[in-house]
């Protein structure tokens, strides 16, 4: 299996690149011994049925730890994803360089760890005030 | 070229006052300069004769009864993104179609009070992103004008008019002012309401303006935002400059070269220019607002997209489509992280009078392309204040720009530092296209 990489946390992602890159993503909290190899997840028969039956434990909810964690490859794998099946192969083909721009965009922008609890609730006041 | 066609924004009324000039002689002078040109450069998609001269006479009224506006009788060209009733919006966009606007945008509307006289709409790159538009750089007519508001630029650099507006989501004012070696300024944020002007990403928006000075630039703002009289330079000591080493590293060998030289001939014209870096890292603010514009794009064009698939260029449509793509929660985390760069930004500028750095990586590239907007976009994410001003050719005559930046809100205050900037900077002669 290629593009295997396993996370802190326990977290599996699965991806399997020979299969035309799109059979992914089961996220499991085990950490498997080393050299066993992991079960994969075809995208129709993904995730919680598949991976459980597998004998993974499967994530209920989201690690904000694990979206910044995720690098520039993965986070163009779930897209490109995301672009097959939204606008077909052929488009997604065609949006691989957007799509890989956009991925390490997001991969940097989730490495800075926010603190929503510190901060006040809105994003970017406008004023139209010469301060000058 | 007439003498006419070198008058600034200021002259204009100056001489119209003192009666040695008639809008419509202006206005004519121009029209007939621009049907001469303009199909080689082909800034324009729609010019309004009829409407323009119509307007240029009843200013001409205006003045024989003692009252002669702001900006009378100046002529200028907006955007083709910015609604003009009586004429089409049609943003280089088919879906669009050919109704005209029923009302003027605000920007519009503004200018027509303070007596503009619009003579048409110039080009844009579609919907105002990066699929290039038919115009020629006037000092190379195998080289892009830039882009977004590649006519705007253009025609002001070849003196189809003295003002031109258009708009800024990434550098779409300040790079197409480089690479056409005009002057560009980028207010802040919400400096005037974009109601009627098509949106690309809304918390992205600006309107800009077209220069061939920053005295005409300063004099065109504090007009339209009803500020009191501003006269340049009013700096009472050479200002305080922070040289971003940052972009240095990121342009081309040249265009750093030429910057390094712009520093050491405004050191010994007496400001004190600091060579220093951005407290935040310059690829950070790129992500953020290159997740924040694609959002924003996707978002807008959802049904548009649906219906007219092919009526998108391959640049637009393929940002449009990623856009779709981009997760909620990454979309909010990029917008939070604005708001704390901003402030960290605001901190930093606030230590001088203004931040100077190139205006884009390199001269203006070949037509396949509207350019590097990674200069431009960091300022247009904070929404602060940025002008560019002309700083020199390249040995192949392409203009080379220096940019300006300081804390939002302080619109005024750079214009002071840019008109002291000006002074010592050579001045460009017009285009060969001119």
């Amino acid at each position: 299996m290629d593009g295997q990489s396993l996370l802190p946390h326990s977290l599996v992602l699965t991806h399997d690149t020979k299969a035309n890159s799109t059979n992914l993503l089961a996220y499991a909290i085990r950490t498997p011994p080393p050299g066993e190899e992991l079960p994969h997840f075809p995208l129709d028969n993904l995730a919680a049925p598949s991976a459980h039956s597998a004998g993974l434990q499967v994530i209920v909810g989201w690690s904000p730890t694990m979206e910044t964690e995720r690098t520039n490859d993965q986070w163009f794998t779930i897209l490109h994803t995301a672009a097959e099946l939204r606008f077909g192969s052929e488009r997604a083909a065609v949006l691989t360089d957007e799509l890989r721009a956009m991925a390490e965009a997001i991969a940097r922008v989730l490495s800075e760890p926010l603190t929503f609890h510190a901060e006040v609730p809105f994003d970017f006041p406008i004023e139209r005030i010469d301060r000058s | 070229m007439t003498a006419l066609l070198q008058l600034s924004v200021r002259e204009i009324p100056l001489r119209i006052r003192q009666q040695e000039l008639t809008a419509t002689e202006l206005v004519q002078a121009h029209l007939a300069w621009i049907d001469r040109t303009d199909p080689s450069l082909q800034a324009w998609v729609e010019l309004d004769h009829d409407g323009a001269l119509r307007e240029a006479e009843r200013l001409d009224r205006l003045a024989t009864r003692g009252t002669v506006l702001p900006l009378h009788g100046v002529p200028v060209g907006l955007k083709d993104v910015i609604d003009v009733a009586g004429l089409p919006t049609r943003a280089g966009f088919a879906p669009l179609g050919e109704r005209p606007a029923q009302a003027d945008a605000t920007i519009v509307a503004r200018l027509r009070e303070l007596g503009a006289v619009v003579l048409g709409k110039t080009h844009t790159t579609q919907l105002a992103f990066a699929d290039p538009a038919p115009t020629r750089n006037p000092w190379n007519p195998e080289r892009t004008p830039g882009g977004s508001s590649s006519g705007s630029g253009a025609a002001v650099a070849a003196r189809h008019v003295p003002l031109a507006v258009g708009t800024q989501t990434a550098g779409s004012v300040l790079r197409p002012a480089a690479y056409c070696g005009v002057v560009g300024f980028k207010p802040s944020l919400g400096w005037l309401p974009l109601d009627g002007v098509i949106p690309l990403a809304w918390t992205l928006d600006h309107l800009g303006l077209f220069t061939r000075s920053v005295e005409d630039a300063a004099y065109t703002y504090v007009a339209l935002c009803a500020h009191q009289r501003l006269e340049l330079p009013l700096l009472a000591e050479p200002p305080r400059l922070l040289l971003l080493i940052d972009f240095l590293e990121l342009a081309e060998p040249a265009v750093a070269e030429h910057l390094l030289d712009v520093a050491r001939r405004f050191r010994e014209a007496g400001a004190r220019v600091e060579e220093r870096r951005l407290p935040v890292d310059v690829g950070l603010l790129l992500a953020v607002h290159h997740i924040i514009m694609l959002a924003e794009m996707g978002a807008l064009h959802q049904q548009m997209l649906e219906h007219h698939p092919d009526a998108y260029g391959p640049r637009l449509r393929s940002a449009v489509e990623v856009g779709q793509l981009i997760p909620s929660g990454t979309l909010l985390h990029a917008r939070r992280l604005r708001r704390r760069l901003g402030a960290v930004l605001d901190t930093f500028l606030s230590q001088a009078d203004a931040v100077l750095l190139p205006t884009a990586a390199g001269p203006a590239p070949g037509r396949e392309t509207t350019g590097d907007r990674r200069f431009q976009a960091v300022w247009t994410l904070l929404g602060t204040p940025a002008i560019s001003l002309p700083s020199g050719l390249t040995r192949d005559g392409l203009p080379l720009a220096t940019q300006l930046v300081t804390r939002y809100g302080h619109d005024r205050h750079l214009l002071h530092v840019a008109a002291w900037c000006e002074r010592i900077l050579p001045g460009l002669p017009p285009p060969p296209l001119a």
